[in-house]
């Protein structure tokens, strides 16, 4: 389950440019589109409203008999067809805009991509609206994703989880390392340092620890933190740029003492190695969360309901919470792991998941940046994996 | 006969002497008898050279006199005439209120619906900026809150600026708001850039631009939003104009065409003449069915006030009370975040003077807010309406519940670090609240839009039938004249 979430857009190992990454995936598209359309159009011909077709990242769900789903289905009758293969997002992208765009139906009824992609799907009129009607525990919702500028009051989204990032390291082999400045300049840190393939967390973090406002991203001081990372790269300070399954493998095997961390993945890592440690760097954090969305023409509009509405109920979020460990986005959640006992009780204390007032004031959300300015850094960014 | 005369001529004979008979007979006594005859065949004979004289002038008008053929053809220019005047008087009600409708759906309504979101970002600025200095240095999504509730007044002000037209008081409120949106956002940003830079006076600051916002930007603004809604009454009122002149020209003409069909019955010895009688029906069933239009037009513009402006309105008094519950809570909560040392004296002024006033002006707050919140959401119509509403509630309910708490606290030894870290999770929930009661906002103004685009659809399609209804009507008519003239030729 650990890490497996996240499958960041250009990953190690891919040596295209983002770009030629869209035009093959643009072939690919083009192949998975017939086989999707084929798909689709027995998919969409058996739907009904009691079923509900839902595409969301590998374990990001507590799963089996008693699982979210199972209970989800036994509460509201809703069948669920439930495809934990969302691996990423301008992949998914690029297999269901092109439907979108000309009118037709996709194979599912609920999405869950990133953020960014979710206000570049809600731009090109991709998203059909919340069925605001019958959310009634839209109410629920953390205040700060009410008021996104891209989509204010969340009538397009309901956000799935939260992704924090930081720093990890590893407390039997280095000391305390609180911020990014730290972990990039430290010589006892040197060749033993990684950061995630996922720009927007990486170069983010850098962005606030040279002091610039992540919210509202100046494409030239991206950039000049990306040619600061190659410097690093370069000099051998920072070792690999990891994706979300290795940077796991290289804290636990001690190939990397300190690397920029995913805090959910390192709450779960800690339960086998306590020695592994999560700070939220002193310049601050990252934030960004994965959101469900509508696509557009989706008929199953009730199920979808009824599933957000099961979601948002706080005691449902916890069971979510304590069996994946990221963030929820539903207010009451602390709570109800507070009533549950036994380990829910010790989470709901943890300040990874609940960080205080102080901590949250520290953590950001990448903005700012235009469509065509975020390829261009992603382009960017993936230059430097290739070398 | 003859006896007669020649008796007359004996007795006269008599009666004069024969010798003086030639002198006496003109005497004075019978020579005026004379002239009264001559007089009078002269003016007999005047009069006729009179009357051939106006016989000669109207014999190339009348031919050979005023006959049927000729009358049919002058109630056909009347005929004429009367749809014109029809078409007219139709086109004198529908026209105008088809503008003041056009003018409601693309200024008017807009117009009060950008007022309202001014008030609520200039609300949310100011909490932004609390939230922000509460929050210190490291607020900095607060203060890009701020920035953007800056940024969003600044364009909604624009757009106030456009949907006011040639209007020139709401211009100049306008204008005037746009300054002080300028001045409140450079207090704002000296306020944090001082208090970036550690200075303890930043407070002043911050307390500066808080109260420019409460004495000078929020009335300017409330007093845009009346002038706002005034203006909506009237353009309301406009295309609900009265549409009496409709039955009434229509009811004129029929009195018109049934008149001619009597004529034309009278002389063509049939009852019905079909021409006319299509006409006259063409004129009922048109002027019966732009009543109809009139009264849906007006179903329409009502759904669109209590549906669409009038919740609005409540709403937007609610959240002014919610403005002010906020405020005191601002204001409690820069009183608790003053450097320690001053804290010292002040704690003593804020527990004996600020708080007491401060509690009770949210509990008046909360009480009125309460009701108006009731009221504001009493009613609505649409699911979608009610289920954001309850949401609203609830957020609001949320902050209460926050602002109770603090309350409970406040008689502590960390009153200050209390009142800071509750404070900025108030500020949290009431921004939830505001953007929520935004959405509902944003329901009630597409509401608003979509009942008065729907009635001026209604009126627009119906003036096509308005101005068609009378030419088909005039042409039906003159045929139904012109058969009978024809019989006549």
């Amino acid at each position: 389950m650990t890490g497996s979430r996240r499958s960041a857009l250009p990953t190690g190992g891919v040596t295209a440019t983002r770009r030629e990454m869209l035009r093959s995936f643009g072939l690919a598209a083009a192949a998975a589109a017939a086989a999707a359309s084929a798909c689709s159009a027995e998919q969409v011909a058996d739907s009904g409203v009691d079923r509900l077709r839902f595409l969301n990242w590998n374990d990001y769900i507590d799963e089996g008999p008693d699982g979210t789903v199972a209970r989800f289905e036994r509460s509201t009758g809703v069948k669920v067809a439930y495809t934990p293969e969302l691996n990423d997002n301008v992949e998914m992208y690029n297999r269901f805009a092109p439907d979108l765009r000309a009118g037709k139906r996709i194979p599912y009824d609920l999405l869950c991509p990133t953020f960014w992609m979710a206000e570049r799907m809600l731009a090109e009129d991709l998203l059909d609206p919340l069925p605001i009607a019958e959310l009634q525990n839209h109410a629920n919702l953390d205040v700060p994703f009410l008021q996104l500028p891209w989509d204010r009051g969340a009538r397009y989204q309901m956000p799935y989880q939260v992704v924090v990032a930081g720093i990890a390291y590893n407390e039997a082999l280095t000391g305390p390392v609180n911020s990014m400045g730290e972990l990039l300049t430290r010589s006892d840190l040197a060749g033993k340092v990684s950061v995630l393939s996922e720009m927007l967390d990486t170069v983010g973090l850098m962005l606030l620890a040279e002091g610039s406002d992540v919210t509202n991203v100046l494409v030239d001081d991206a950039q000049r933190s990306i040619a600061r990372l190659r410097d690093l790269l370069a000099s051998g300070h920072v070792a690999a740029i990891h994706d979300s399954e290795d940077y796991l493998a290289a804290l636990r095997d001690g190939t990397v003492h300190a690397c920029v961390a995913w805090a959910g993945d390192i709450i779960q890592m800690q339960r086998d190695d306590p020695s592994i440690k999560f700070v939220f760097p002193t310049e601050g954090a990252m934030r960004s969360f994965d959101t469900m969305v509508i696509p557009k023409g989706t008929p199953n509009r009730s199920a979808v309901a009824k599933w957000m509405n099961y979601l948002y109920d706080p005691s449902n979020a916890a069971r979510v919470t304590r069996s994946i460990q990221y963030i929820s986005p539903v207010l009451g959640v602390q709570v109800a792991l507070e009533r549950s006992g036994a380990d829910g009780a010790e989470l709901s204390n943890s300040p990874l998941l609940f960080p205080d007032a102080a901590t949250r004031a520290r953590m950001f959300t990448w903005g700012g940046t235009t469509a065509d300015e975020l390829d261009a850094l992603l382009d960017d960014f993936a230059a430097l994996q290739e070398g | 006969m003859t006896a007669v005369e020649i008796g007359t001529e004996t007795a006269t004979a008599v009666e004069r002497p024969i010798g003086a008979a030639a002198e006496t007979a003109v005497d004075p006594v019978s020579q005026p008898t004379v002239v009264t005859r001559q007089a009078a065949r002269e003016r007999r004979e005047r009069k006729h050279q009179q009357r051939r004289v106006v016989r000669r002038v109207f014999r190339p008008l009348v031919g050979s006199g005023w006959n049927t053929p000729r009358r049919l053809i002058v109630f056909a220019a009347g005929v004429v005439a009367a749809f014109l005047m029809l078409g007219g008087a139709w086109s004198s009600v529908v026209d105008p209120r088809i503008q003041a409708n056009r003018e409601l759906r693309d200024r008017t309504v807009p117009l009060v619906a950008t007022a309202e979101w001014l008030t609520s970002s200039v609300s949310e600025a100011d909490s932004a900026l609390t939230a922000a200095f509460l929050s210190g240095t490291a607020g900095r999504e607060e203060l890009q809150r701020y920035l953007d509730a800056i940024d969003r007044s600044a364009s909604l002000a624009s757009e106030a600026a456009r949907l006011a037209g040639n209007d020139t008081e709401l211009r100049s409120a306008v204008a005037e708001i746009n300054e002080q949106i300028g001045r409140f956002s450079g207090l704002g940003r000296a306020a944090t850039a001082r208090q970036a830079a550690g200075d303890p006076k930043s407070i002043d600051a911050l307390g500066e631009a808080s109260s420019y916002l409460r004495r000078r930007l929020s009335p300017s603004v409330n007093a845009f939003v009346k002038a706002a809604r005034q203006r909506l009454a009237l353009d309301r009122s406009d295309a609900l104009s009265a549409g009496g002149l409709v039955p009434v020209a229509s009811v004129v003409v029929v009195l018109i065409l049934l008149a001619v069909s009597a004529y034309v019955a009278r002389v063509s010895r049939r009852i019905l003449n079909p021409g006319l009688v299509a006409a006259g029906l063409i004129v009922v069933a048109t002027t019966v069915g732009a009543m109809f239009t009139f009264s849906a037009q007006e179903r329409d513009l009502n759904r669109a006030r209590d549906q669409g402006t009038e919740p609005s309105e409540r709403l937007s008094a609610a959240r002014t009370a919610a403005d002010d519950v906020q405020y005191a809570r601002n204001t409690s909560a820069i009183a608790g975040s003053l450097p320690d040392e001053s804290t010292g004296v002040l704690s003593k002024v804020i527990d004996r003077e600020i708080l007491p006033n401060d509690e009770l002006l949210v509990r008046r707050g909360e009480s009125r807010m309460g009701g108006l919140l009731g009221t504001a959401l009493d009613g609505l119509d649409g699911a979608e309406t009610r289920a954001v509403a309850s949401e609203t509630v609830r957020r609001w309910s949320r902050y209460v519940v926050l602002v109770s708490a603090t309350s409970r606290l406040a008689d502590t030894d960390q009153f200050t670090e209390r009142v800071r870290s509750n404070a900025v999770q108030e500020t949290v929930a009431f921004a939830g609240f505001t953007v929520t009661a935004d959405s509902l906002l944003d329901l009630h103004a597409a509401r608003a839009q979509a009942e008065t685009s729907s009635a001026l659809d209604r009126l627009e399609s119906y003036r096509q039938f308005m101005v068609a209804a009378p030419l088909i009507a005039m042409v039906l008519g003159l045929w139904g004249l012109q058969r009978r003239i024809g019989e006549y030729r």
